[in-house]
């Protein structure tokens, strides 16, 4: 009887210890707090845009919600495009509720708290969402408006914004990825045009790099480590050809050679750059820039001019502005393998998605939401204007205005290219991105000695988890 | 015999309808006042409980299509497909392994150098404690600054010319560093320990001095066994919420290996070594839509817990020592 209690004292005792605590991530979450403000735009987690007022012909007033991952000031900037919307349709107001992640659009969905529309901040859970039924199939919508979206929309905008066939939501803005150079350190270093082939890459962040009396590094040529700013994009395979999965939806990771030979050539680059313990100074390097950190400041190592080379995003251009960097950069596509020269001139591409949740209160009213925040010229233009990304559409990139900034329109270019995309989506989200990057994590640091048995060890964990589901 | 019991029987049956009642009407008023806890305990507690039981036996992304009952595949599929459950739970018995018994032996040495200074004790103990008032991802966002290689932790040892270790992004320095995050926050167990050093009976001291002890023999043969029963009681918590290390390996890991506005580019960076069970756990149910095996993950951990909680208790009798003999 003793030892029974015991026993149940220590279930008791477990159990409620295993879920007391306040460590959920949940925590980490940014979430809407503000009274209604109708009719105005605010900083804060909720806004509310327009009044109830009926439509020309006659539409009775409704109130849509709009949930999206935006906070602080672009949180503002949007409601300045709803306001057009409103003035469009003056019977629909909008309440917008910022800080959303795609989690808390996937409960509400499934608990029946859904919002009307919803916008994410990436493509990644786009499969599950289709494949779910947690957004609607926008087919019936474009099909009675007569849209055809493939004169619209880039088709590689399209791709990862459908899963399957479904086409449950359209892209709203995006990023694109290319090269940002120190025009000035070029001219020092004698190098007359930018690289185009990884080769290139390598021979000339030989010449820009620069190191300290004591074998440290002043300025990095290149920084090819996937945990440096957007070095990462490096290794998703736009540049290089690399699939992520064969026709029969397994992992390519081992039977794709171009992703060992990616890899071999950033430990080579790493060693002739660098020298043979050069992942550590790059380790120390970065460290000292700051760290992941410091590429949300103006401490950033392009910016202060400790950096050379880099890969970025288009909107490394609003920062460099903001931060007051009195950098002399340029921008270019970034350098491809060298067994893959037709890829130059693409990129990784990928951005803001948005859907209607399938059990949307309002959805007629939220189509016409989304038709005007995704494929309206105007709404584009401003909206990229505002929040320095690119457009998504045809027109759109055409923008005289979004074109005249030499810097930011070779990042318009990269995304109108046929070759450039984003990963294939699938149903488990970024899990295979993440493992793919502790895999390169792990090879960076010498801790895969085989790199051919590594690499089939993670497309069979990827393997695995797409079983799951 | 039977006229007693008879009796018995037929006083009983004649006082029951007011005994019941009285009997009833004391159940009912003990309920209501309970009811409160019942209620969160039924709601909060069980019904979570039995459904992650259910739900770790079933293929279920948390949509409205439901779970699909799969039988043992979930667990199954841990420990026979998932390399990282093994790496996850390996980096979790060491940071177990490691930071339980450092948080005792810092509780208990702080705790003791308290009891002395005689002017300013509270004073001591206030900056003692300050840093559990620190909430985790704050504590964890300052000391990532800290260590960072160039921080001023930095360059104090640089000073000195220690090695200067790069902390988290070195997978052999990234646990001891979060080691350090959680021991400088032992201040909560520093205030049990110091509460039950200042319980010991004085006089235990004053007869050990007249027998000639020195300070390492009453410290052992005195302090110790006294406070034993909150050194147990330190490490059983200490394990429980060990294996459910969370915060600070996440606001970390996800710093150091995110790209791309914070989105994990690398789980468990640097090179896996922050991969903690509940980071895996928490990857699995809420970033792989896998709330079947999530929750599969969450039984297992329950039990490992529990099992080294027995382990702990069942190996109490030898070591711990209960004054007055009650146990």
């Amino acid at each position: 009887m003793r030892r029974l209690l015991m026993v149940v004292a220590v279930v008791a005792l477990v159990a409620t210890a295993c879920s007391s605590g306040s460590n959920s991530p949940g925590g980490l979450q940014p979430s809407a707090q503000a009274s209604l403000t109708p009719a105005s735009c605010s900083t804060k987690g909720l806004t509310t845009v327009g009044g109830p007022s009926a439509g020309p012909s006659g539409e009775q007033p409704v109130t849509i919600q709009l949930w999206s991952f935006y906070s602080s000031g672009e949180f503002k900037k949007y409601c300045e495009v709803l306001q057009d919307f409103h003035q469009k349709y003056p019977w629909i107001s909008i309440q917008h509720t910022g800080g959303k992640s795609d989690q808390d659009i996937f409960r509400a969905v499934n608990s029946g708290t859904a919002p009307d529309l919803a916008i994410t901040s990436g493509p990644d859970n786009v499969a599950k969402f289709c494949s779910a039924n947690t957004y609607t199939n926008l087919a019936t919508y474009l099909q009675n408006d007569n849209i055809d979206l493939a004169a619209i929309v880039p088709d590689a905008a399209l791709r990862y914004t459908s899963y399957n066939g479904d086409q449950c939501s359209l892209p709203v803005l995006s990023d694109a990825y290319g090269l940002y150079y120190n025009k000035d350190m070029f001219s020092k270093a004698g190098i007359a045009t930018v690289p185009k082939t990884l080769s290139e890459l390598e021979t000339d962040a030989k010449k820009l790099t620069v190191f300290n009396a004591d074998g440290s590094i002043k300025v990095a040529g290149y920084v090819p480590l996937q945990s440096f700013y957007e070095s990462t994009q490096l290794y998703n395979g736009d540049y290089s050809g690399g699939i992520w999965y064969d026709q029969n939806g397994n992992s390519a990771f081992a039977s794709d050679p171009s992703w060992a030979n990616l890899l071999q050539w950033e430990k080579g680059f790493i060693a002739d750059v660098y020298g043979s313990d050069g992942y550590h100074k790059l380790q120390e390097f970065f460290s000292k820039l700051g760290g992941p950190d410091s590429e949300w400041s103006s401490s950033h190592g392009f910016e202060t001019e400790q950096v050379a080379m880099m890969m970025d995003g288009e909107w490394r251009n609003a920062f460099i502005a903001d931060d007051g960097s009195k950098v002399n950069y340029g921008t270019a596509p970034f350098p491809v393998a060298d067994d893959t020269p037709d890829l130059y001139g693409a990129g990784q591409i990928g951005g803001d998605v948005v859907g209607i949740p399938s059990n949307a209160k309002n959805p007629d009213a939220a189509w016409l939401l989304l038709k005007y925040l995704a494929l309206d010229t105007s709404a584009e233009v401003k909206l990229a204007t505002i929040l320095k990304n690119v457009p998504t559409t045809f027109e759109s990139l055409k923008d005289p205005g979004l074109n005249s900034d030499e810097h930011f329109k070779v990042f318009l270019q990269i995304f109108g290219n046929a070759h450039s995309g984003y990963k294939p989506l699938t149903p488990i989200g970024d899990t295979d991105t993440s493992l793919w990057g502790s895999f390169i994590d792990k090879w960076e640091s010498g801790g895969v000695t085989d790199l051919q048995g590594g690499l089939q060890d993670l497309a069979t964990q990827i393997d695995n988890q797409l079983q799951l589901g | 015999m039977s006229t007693k019991t008879d009796t018995i029987a037929a006083g009983a049956a004649g006082a029951t309808p007011a005994r019941r009642r009285r009997t009833r009407r004391r159940y009912l008023t003990v309920a209501a006042f309970m009811s409160p806890w019942i209620v969160g305990f039924l709601v909060l507690y069980v019904y979570p409980m039995l459904a992650s039981l259910y739900y770790s036996f079933t293929k279920y992304d948390g949509s409205k299509a439901g779970p699909r009952w799969t039988g043992l595949s979930n667990y199954q599929f841990m420990f026979t497909k998932d390399a990282l459950f093994w790496l996850s739970l390996r980096n979790t018995i060491w940071m177990v392994l490691v930071s339980v018994p450092l948080a005792i032996v810092l509780g208990v040495g702080s705790a003791y150098v308290l009891t002395k200074p005689r002017r300013g004790r509270a004073f001591y103990r206030t900056a003692f404690f300050l840093p559990t008032m620190v909430p985790a991802v704050a504590a964890a966002v300052a000391f990532l600054f800290l260590l960072n290689a160039g921080g001023p932790i930095d360059h104090i040892l640089g000073f000195f010319h220690l090695p200067q270790p790069l902390w988290f992004v070195s997978a052999q320095w990234s646990k001891p560093g979060l080691v350090v995050i959680g021991l400088w926050g032992v201040g909560s167990t520093m205030i049990i320990f110091l509460a039950a050093l200042l319980n010991v009976p004085a006089h235990l001291y004053e007869a050990a001095d007249i027998e000639g002890a020195n300070a390492w023999q009453k410290f052992r043969r005195i302090t110790l066994p006294m406070i034993s029963p909150v050194i147990f009681f330190t490490a059983v918590i200490g394990v429980i919420y060990g294996f459910q290390y969370f915060t600070e390996a996440y606001v970390v890991g996800a710093s150091v290996g995110s790209a791309a506005g914070g989105s994990s580019s690398a789980l468990g960076s640097p090179q896996g070594s922050t991969l903690f069970y509940t980071i895996w756990l928490y990857q699995q149910g809420f970033e792989s839509f896998h709330l079947g095996y999530a929750s599969a993950m969450a039984w297992m951990l329950f039990l490992i817990v529990m099992a080294c909680t027995l382990v702990l208790i069942k190996s109490s009798n030898r070591w711990v020592f209960y004054q007055g003999g009650f146990r």
